[in-house]
């Protein structure tokens, strides 16, 4: 087993045992964090992020990043959310068609400006979050979408259930990340995707449409916003322009990064990113309980990415001299 | 396969070139491409790989017109490129490496890991590499990368193979098994583009070689037929003299300006020790992985080092960083040039006042520009660089140039220490000459001068004492009287 | 004739160097906004006007200006708004605990300065990449601001303390010659110091710069801990503009603070760009700020148009690099 693998093994029992930590701890303290009701809160909390975290990994891995997805998401949810005020009889599936071609559109033009004029994504994606979040404000006309704008059947996605009960907001979810999953592990594009964000002058030299690799991955994180607009509806039954999505990019990437993907590029797995996802939504649920006040919650975040990084990097430190000496 | 090109020319924007390459491969050849750099041989195969495309010209595959737009198409006619460095996905298996850009079905498709896993098994080992395929990139050897490149194109069933200077950055052991290599192939009726610089290599492995100047091609010949002076000959178009070293009165004297006794450094180096005297140049000759690149980085203070010690004039020192090092006096042209050496899209004159700033600055740091431009014309004029201002970018100008550049920086902090690491690299034979007598004239002037080379020709011709290493150690210690290609090879390759 | 225009100065670089820039595009885009502002309304013919709108963001601008010099460097620091706010949260916890003003103020500098510190030791030494290094610490001091004042508002400063902004010499508002003196200071040791030129030659090639002796790792953390302690000064000056202090001020402050620098041509990949450039890229945010509030759009929608000003101006940018650099 190479170094990188045990690496990225390492992380992800890293941050498997800092879960389990977590838990065992919340529960001694209050014994109602084990029950149904809490992990239900977890799991309903965490579909929205995991989705976009999807996302957002396939950038990452192939050298770029997307800090527009909490507008793309605030517009699709404001877009979907004025067709169902139009047409309440619209159905959940051509709900998710709708946000997901939406935010696919815009996840588009972000990798259209980065890919054709040479620009870091980082700018880029700073520029249409104002730009996506301003257009929010234009069709929404500064108004909430209200819970009684919302049609029922979409409400009940988020609660009860498609099968068993399982809500179907979490089966939709789970199957995104098998999907996402499938496609990085096992398909030519999902390999190539890697490829690209390991060493992208090799990979051009290679064959491999960068363009289209790189096009691909941002349309993907912009539809997955989208898809999240409508699961945003959905579960807290209201869009409002100045308040949806505001902010979210950041916890989204905080778990993607906590879960292992690097962002020099190249490297990050489904099962990393849905441990950091999983992580940041329990810390959520057991804030409370742990007796830690909410307003502390932006802080611990914040100070789990950045002790990510640098274990990271002391980790990186300690096996490249490793692996210097293992090479004589 | 035969490979047959017709009057190829190539202009960058009104500059020409390439002209008028009529060339010829045929299957189960080895076909060696020399000339300096600038003459067009890389131009030229990059035209082949599909890089480039010709402004004019043809190429035939078995007598049939092709055009190779891209390198996918290049690939697809048969011919791959192994580049110089080799280029890895080193976040991934090497089964991935050798089979990524090629893989069955469109994008969507599953991976089918069973098939590529065993492919690659049975490539590897036809070449005699027993590597597992499932294993990531990462860590592996520069030689093992490229045997790896290697077999990327053997799956591509590629029946031209072009190198690009492949031995450069093995070590003899490796240079061995890729010749091995070759000449599996060639028996396989694959035929290979082998670019090197050095002549040795040349008449180890090539059947033909073809040399190219000034973007011409000049001659082609079976190169048993040709000898290395003639190869030299056409190359530059002249004769060289030959250079003899050139002693001098510091020569005599006992004190040592710098004295390193026993570093060592993890697995890089160990016991190294040596003295070096005021006007001596010291050759470090050996194979590339020798290790004494990581002796020069830790002497100046880029790299540290576990044991040992260094005295500078009598004193123990130590250089925590360039910084250090330069301030007592020390200098360091790196190797890669590119990398380490110049900042490329930065102007000349910027270039060379980068290291030292006494000179050009008053007491607050502010930067009197007439003696930028002034020192700058200085350097200029004294090596013969060649540029239209220097206000020009650095990477604008050839190799030489730019190490002419790279020398006139360094002069300015007036060092006592001066390492030179493989300093006529890249650097065209002309340029080379001018390079030696700038060496000599420093070593008169009583600078101290390390200079690293793997070009055995360069370090005999200029050493007064020479210190062979090999996989980190040294083996020998030479009087330049007592030197010889031979005995120096003999330390240096085990 | 475009050609031989294009072929004369290839041959003369440093004609090339001086015509080809992106901070023509900044003063071209100012003459523009100057023009279409006074179409739009009387008030932007007056000198007057034009500085008090400038006031408010004397406090972006000043920290535009050291993140100019980040980004020239190589580097790039998101957590300049965040830490805006904490310096402001500790500044008015510290004034309401009784320290005094004087106090309070050296405390919150110091403060952006640690944060600034924290920035470059894990940049410089621990060779975190910055740009997702400073993602997190934006959400660590956004974050412990918020855990230090929750959601209150922290005033109950003295009267002459707030509104310092409405000071004045002549007509120039005190915190716009603050800028411009500022900018004039930096703008001159980046451009005809050694200090400035090392920041080039680091971000050109930051390897080549260790080995040609400059102190990569020092430069870059000293970058970042002014970088806070820019932030600092501007978390009080802020406070004093709003008389009061809170955890979400400057939210979004990032953007415009990113778009100064970028208007003004400085090259998100390092090596190019200046004060210049940057300066004028203030008072063209300052102008169509103002005048896109005097024509009642929206402040939500104006977002819409910095989002696609900041597009446009790095496809602008890299266009004129690429193109200077034949």
């Amino acid at each position: 087993m190479s170094i990188f693998d045990r690496f990225l093994r390492i992380r992800e029992l890293g941050i498997f045992s800092i879960i389990l930590v977590l838990v065992i701890t919340a529960s001694i303290i209050d014994p109602r964090f084990l029950t149904i009701d809490s992990w239900r809160a977890v799991f309903l909390a965490i579909p929205l992020i995991l989705v976009m975290a999807m996302g957002q990994m396939m950038v990452i891995i192939c050298r770029h990043v997307d800090i527009s997805i909490g507008s793309t998401l605030a517009f699709a949810a404001i877009v979907i959310g004025l067709v169902f005020i139009h047409y309440p009889g619209i159905s959940l599936w051509l709900a998710l068609i709708i946000t997901a071609f939406v935010g696919l559109i815009m996840g588009l033009i972000n990798g259209f400006i980065v890919t054709r004029f040479n620009v870091h994504s980082i700018i880029v994606t700073l520029g249409t979050l104002s730009l996506y979040r301003g257009l929010v404000f234009i069709i929404s006309g500064g108004r909430q979408i209200d819970r009684n704008d919302i049609p029922e059947h979409i409400v009940s996605f988020s609660q009860t259930s498609f099968v068993f009960s399982i809500p179907g907001i979490l089966i939709f979810s789970a199957i995104i990340v098998i999907i996402t999953h499938l496609l990085m592990r096992h398909s030519v594009l999902g390999r190539e995707i890697y490829a690209t964000g390991s060493n992208p002058i090799a990979a051009h030299l290679k064959g491999i449409n960068v363009t289209k690799v790189t096009l691909f991955c941002f349309g993907v994180c912009g539809m997955l916003a989208g898809i999240a607009g409508l699961f945003y509806a959905s579960r807290f039954g209201y869009v409002n322009p100045g308040v949806t999505g505001m902010g979210i990019e950041f916890v989204v990437i905080a778990g993607v990064i906590i879960g292992g993907t690097s962002i020099t590029g190249g490297s990050g797995s489904v099962l990393g990113t849905f441990l950091g996802i999983l992580l940041l939504g329990i810390i959520n649920v057991a804030l409370p309980v742990l007796n830690i006040p909410g307003e502390f919650q932006k802080a611990i975040y914040g100070l789990i990415i950045v002790v990510a990084l640098t274990l990271d990097q002391l980790i990186i430190y300690r096996v490249k001299k490793l692996s210097i000496s293992a090479n004589v | 396969m035969n490979l047959n090109t017709k009057n190829i020319g190539k202009s960058f924007t009104g500059v020409n070139v390439l002209r008028k390459v009529d060339f010829e491969l045929k299957p189960g050849e080895v076909h060696a491409l020399v000339g300096e750099n600038g003459a067009g041989k890389s131009t030229f195969v990059k035209i082949l790989s599909g890089v480039y495309t010709p402004t004019e010209g043809d190429i035939f595959l078995d007598n049939e017109k092709i055009q190779i737009s891209t390198p996918i198409v290049a690939q697809k006619n048969g011919i791959s490129l192994i580049h110089q460095e080799p280029q890895s996905f080193s976040h991934l298996s090497v089964a991935e490496n050798i089979f990524m850009g090629h893989m069955d079905g469109n994008n969507f498709s599953q991976v089918k890991w069973e098939n590529i896993n065993k492919s690659s098994e049975k490539i590897l080992s036809s070449i005699g590499l027993e590597i597992d395929p499932k294993i990531i990139m990462e860590g592996l050897s520069i030689a093992d990368q490229q045997m790896i490149e290697i077999a990327g194109a053997l799956s591509k069933n590629s029946k031209i193979l072009i190198m690009d200077e492949p031995t450069s950055p093995l070590t003899p052991n490796e240079v061995g098994k890729l010749f091995e290599i070759v000449n599996q192939l060639k028996s396989k009726g694959m035929a290979i583009i082998f670019i090197s610089h050095r002549l040795e290599e040349i008449r180890a492995i090539a059947d033909r070689v073809t040399i190219f100047r000034d973007g011409d091609l000049i001659i082609t010949k079976k190169i048993k037929d040709i000898a290395n002076e003639e190869i030299i000959k056409y190359m530059i178009g002249r004769s060289i003299e030959k250079v003899e070293v050139k002693e001098n009165d510091y020569l005599t004297k006992e004190e040592f300006v710098l004295s390193v006794k026993n570093i060592s450094y993890s697995n890089k180096f160990k016991n190294i020790s040596f003295n070096l005297r005021r006007g001596e140049i010291l050759g470090f000759a050996g194979l590339v992985g020798a290790g004494r690149t990581e002796v020069a980085k830790s002497i100046f203070g880029a790299e540290s080092f576990d044991e040992g010690e260094i005295y500078f004039n009598g004193n123990l020192i130590i250089n925590n960083s360039p910084h250090d090092a330069i301030k007592k006096g020390f200098a360091y042209v790196p190797e890669d040039r590119k990398q380490m050496g110049i900042f490329g899209s930065v102007a000349v004159e910027d270039n060379i006042t980068s290291a030292v700033h006494k000179d050009i600055t008053n007491n607050f740091g502010l930067i009197k520009k007439y003696l930028v431009s002034s020192k700058t014309s200085n350097y200029v004029k004294k090596f013969n660089i060649n540029l239209t201002s220097g206000r020009q970018l650095i990477e604008e100008l050839s190799g030489g140039n730019q190490q002419k550049c790279i020398i006139s920086k360094w002069l300015m902090s007036n060092p006592t220490v001066l390492i030179l690491d493989e300093p006529t690299r890249g650097v065209d034979v002309g340029v080379k000459s001018e390079m030696y007598e700038i060496i000599n004239q420093l070593a008169q002037m009583g600078t101290a001068i390390i200079l690293i080379s793997s070009e055995l020709p360069e370090i005999l011709s200029l050493s007064h004492r020479i210190i062979v290493m090999r996989e980190g150690q040294i083996t020998k210690e030479l009087n330049h009287k007592d030197a010889s290609q031979e005995n120096i090879m003999k330390f240096a390759i085990s | 004739m475009f050609n031989r225009f294009a072929t004369y100065l290839n041959e003369n670089p440093s004609l090339r160097y001086w015509i080809i820039r992106p901070e023509w595009v900044a003063v071209t885009l100012l003459i523009i906004s100057i023009i279409a502002s006074i179409q739009l309304s009387p008030f932007f013919a007056d000198m007057a006007f034009i500085m008090d709108s400038a006031t408010p963001y004397v406090e972006y601008g000043l920290i535009a200006i050291i993140l100019t010099l980040i980004i020239i460097s190589g580097e790039i620091d998101l957590s300049i708004a965040s830490m805006i706010a904490l310096t402001a949260v500790i500044f008015g916890t510290v004034y309401n605990a009784g320290f005094g003003m004087t106090l309070s103020i050296l405390i919150a500098v110091i403060a952006g300065s640690l944060c600034g510190f924290f920035n470059g030791i894990l940049v410089a030494k621990l060779k975190i990449p910055s740009i997702i290094l400073t993602i997190g610490t934006l959400t660590l001091y956004r974050g412990i601001a918020q855990s230090l004042a929750s959601d209150f508002s922290l005033g109950g400063y003295p009267s002459w303390f707030v509104g310092i902004d409405y000071r004045y010499v002549g007509i120039v508002p005190i915190p716009v010659i603050i800028f411009t003196v500022f900018a004039l200071v930096v703008g001159f040791i980046l451009s005809s110091t050694i200090y400035g030129k090392q920041l080039y030659l680091i971000g050109t090639n930051p390897i080549t710069a260790k080995y040609s002796g400059i102190k990569v790792d020092r430069i870059k953390l000293m970058l970042f801990t002014l970088s806070g302690l820019v932030s600092g000064v501007a978390g009080v000056l802020t406070t004093s503009r709003l008389a009061v202090a809170r955890f979400n001020i400057a939210t979004g402050a990032e953007l415009e603070i990113v778009l100064m620098v970028m208007l003004g041509g400085t090259y998100i990949f390092g090596g190019r760009g200046n004060i210049f450039g940057t300066f004028v890229a203030f008072w063209i945010v300052v102008i169509l700020r103002a005048g896109l509030n005097v024509a009642r759009i929206k402040i939500e929608s104006q977002l819409t148009i910095l989002g696609a000003m900041l597009i446009i101006a790095i496809i602008l940018t890299n266009y004129i690099y690429a193109k200077s650099q034949k």
